[in-house]
């Protein structure tokens, strides 16, 4: 579970995320919408506790990040725009790295291969260079650090962000699968497109504040794309 | 986790084609230099063993009898031993006097200067393991350190490890142990190798220890440029700019410094005046001899009594050598005694100057060692003196039961734990400055923007 109690976070006395209340169920994705600097980054860097809160808390799986750093982390999965793995390790050799470092159970050269294909990365790339994959590719990896370490939260940001439809749509089916498995999931993006089609809900923000909530159910993706410019034009 | 984070470090920065080729250039660098100092190290102790053979046989069949021929032309030839490590460091043994030349008139100390090396030599230096460590040590540390975090976050994966249940602190320990490790390997184990047993002694667990220690100082400085979260070029232009700083330009002030509050001549211009000293008072004396050989123009009509006159003309010239010789290395010493003093407050300023004194020190090559010698010779020279004195005005000639009886120096150098004590303090030193850098360097960590 994902939850915001009231939380702030402000720049020189500019709020960025401003009194943030939300809470993720396990198996829920929510897409966060919003333009740039609306505050969605600063969100989630508020749950990785990259950045101290002004006020309020951000909690995963009921756990304050600022009081249990080390057990939220455990609990918790990140996939940036980005995913910046070692260039001089194979794609293997970063998952072993990072779920030991998270601590997963899974280790072995059998698992961890096991644990790529389930992300869609096959072995003959598993073995390969990071330096030599694409950004599709990487953000496989991503999702594979996730299933390792049994990931309860995931926070993604922008992932979509520069993908091939095709890659951008494996990439959704597969965090519609990671929700299934009962991850709670938090997703920056711009992507109405992919929100509508991955998010059970959308959340807009705007200077910081989450200004409307909708249920994807009930919107289609004019109805969406509406909405979101009549803030955007306010 | 901080064990595992150092090993995937060591890892990445093995794997990296441009850091195998740094590490291997530093790995023949050391062994170019431990090799040349054995081989230096090794000529030493085949000459001193020459030199001890040879005064043995001489004193066991002197040439001659004449207690002035004993005394002042043959004397004693004081050999200081090699250093246990001077295979690592040349230092000051390029320009102290390896053995002076004991007559009952004197101690040749400043005017024996045909043993010093080739000027040139001199002053290029030699490649020693000693300046391995003094100067290419610190700037490989910064060469391999200069991009601690900095890439890694430009880039993002910092930002992907950080999602992981680990502190940056933990990160960066991780980081900076594999550097530490990497680099303080091959100048601990490669000396050992290919010196071997030479090198098991107290005396360079020492050196290691001081080795080691001064890395600290200087990986904490990189801890602390990394810190402030600059770019890796710009780390790397800070870090070089600290370098030169602390390496080059500040030992070079400290040098002017103490040269413009206490100017001294060079040692050559000390021995050039010792030098003229000798000759002038040789030839007031060699006025006197050469009236008294006027006066005793065939050996024939000199006789015994003659003979002691000449002895006496001879030792009165020989006093004022000495006496004009003393007051120029009095005045030499006084000065380099204030340079001295002076240099030990300032050179604080500077881990290279305090290290390159421990090194020196460890490796037995200081002007310590020299001075410690010195001292025993002049005291030696005194017993040489006393002995033969009354024998060479007396125009005697010695028994073999006299040469027998004669004074033998036995030369001990300073006990190994004078040396350590005296090397502690600067250790200890560097030691805590290393270990506050490294702590200032994770405490401005903690300010660390992704």
């Amino acid at each position: 579970m994902i939850e915001a109690l009231r939380l702030s976070k402000h720049f020189n006395g500019v709020p960025a995320v401003d009194a943030l209340d939300l809470t993720i169920k396990p198996g829920e994705v929510f897409c966060l919408l919003g333009a740039n600097g609306a505050g969605k980054t600063t969100t989630i860097n508020l749950f990785l506790n990259f950045i101290a809160p002004t006020s309020g808390e951000a909690r995963i799986s009921r756990l304050s990040v600022v009081d249990h750093p080390v057990e939220t982390k455990k609990r918790l999965a990140y996939i940036p725009e980005q995913v910046m793995l070692y260039r001089n390790l194979t794609g293997l050799e970063n998952l072993r790295f990072f779920s030991r470092l998270a601590g997963a159970a899974a280790d072995s050269d059998q698992e961890l291969l096991g644990v790529l294909a389930q992300a869609g990365l096959p072995e003959a790339h598993a073995r390969h260079r990071v330096g030599t994959y694409s950004k599709g590719m990487r953000q496989k990896v991503g999702v594979a650090i996730t299933i390792a370490k049994k990931a309860e939260a995931l926070l993604l940001d922008e992932p979509t962000s520069g993908l091939d439809p095709k890659a951008a749509n494996d990439f959704s089916i597969l965090v519609s699968d990671l929700a299934r498995r009962g991850v709670a999931i938090l997703m920056a993006t711009h992507d109405l497109f992919r929100a509508k089609e991955t998010g059970h809900r959308v959340g807009i923000m705007k200077h910081g504040r989450l200004v409307q909530v909708a249920d994807t159910e009930t919107l289609s993706h004019t109805d969406l794309e509406q909405i979101y410019l009549r803030h955007m034009h306010d | 986790m901080v064990g595992f984070l150092a090993r995937h470090e060591w890892k990445l920065l093995t794997a990296s084609a441009v850091m195998r080729l740094v590490l291997i250039v530093f790995f023949l660098v050391i062994g170019a230099a431990t090799l040349l100092g054995t081989a230096r190290a090794a000529r030493e102790r085949q000459t001193y063993d020459v030199f001890q053979q040879r005064a043995a046989q001489q004193r066991a069949q002197p040439l001659s009898l004449r207690a002035d021929v004993v005394a002042n032309e043959k004397g004693w030839l004081a050999v200081v031993p090699p250093a246990p490590l001077a295979a690592l460091a040349v230092g000051q043994s390029d320009v102290y006097p390896s053995y002076l030349r004991i007559t009952a008139r004197n101690l040749d100390a400043l005017v024996t200067g045909d043993q010093i090396e080739h000027p040139l030599a001199v002053a290029s230096g030699h490649l020693d393991l000693a300046f391995v460590v003094l100067f290419l040590y610190p700037l490989l540390i910064f060469a391999v350190s200069f991009d601690l975090t900095a890439t890694e976050r430009d880039r993002g994966t910092l930002r992907m490890v950080l999602a992981q249940p680990v502190s940056l602190r933990e990160v960066v320990a991780g980081k900076m142990i594999a550097r530490v490790v990497l680099l303080a390997i091959p100048i601990a184990v490669i000396p050992v190798v290919i010196g071997s047993v030479w090198f098991a002694t107290a005396e360079f667990v020492v050196w290691t220890v001081a080795v080691l220690v001064y890395g600290l100082i200087w990986h904490g400085l990189a801890l602390i440029v990394n810190a402030r979260g600059w770019s890796a070029p710009a780390n790397a232009l800070v870090l070089a700019g600290v370098w030169l700083m602390f390496a080059i330009v500040g030992p070079a002030t400290i040098n002017l410094l103490i040269a413009v509050r206490y100017p001294m001549p060079s040692r050559v211009e000390a021995a050039v005046q010792a030098r003229a000293a000798t000759q002038d008072a040789t030839l007031q004396g060699s006025r006197q001899l050469g009236q008294f050989l006027q006066d005793h123009p065939t050996s024939a009509n000199v006789g015994r009594d003659g003979m002691r006159q000449f002895a006496l003309l001879q030792a009165r010239r020989d006093q004022q050598v000495a006496d004009r010789l003393q007051r120029v290395e009095a005045a030499f010493d006084a000065q380099l005694e204030r340079q001295q003093r002076l240099a030990g407050w300032l050179s604080v300023l500077s881990p290279t100057m305090v290290m390159q004194d421990v090194l020196l020190d460890v490796a037995g090559t200081s002007a310590n060692r020299f001075e410690h010698f010195r001292a025993a010779a002049e005291a030696f020279q005194h017993e040489w003196q006393q002995y033969f004195e009354p024998r060479v005005l007396d125009a005697a000639t010695l028994t073999p039961g006299d040469i027998a009886a004669a004074p033998v120096l036995a030369y001990s150098p300073e006990p190994a734990t004078a040396i350590l004590m005296r090397t502690a303090l600067p250790i200890a030193g560097m030691l805590i400055v290393g270990l506050l850098l490294l702590l200032s360097g994770f405490k401005v960590y903690e300010r660390y923007s992704l």
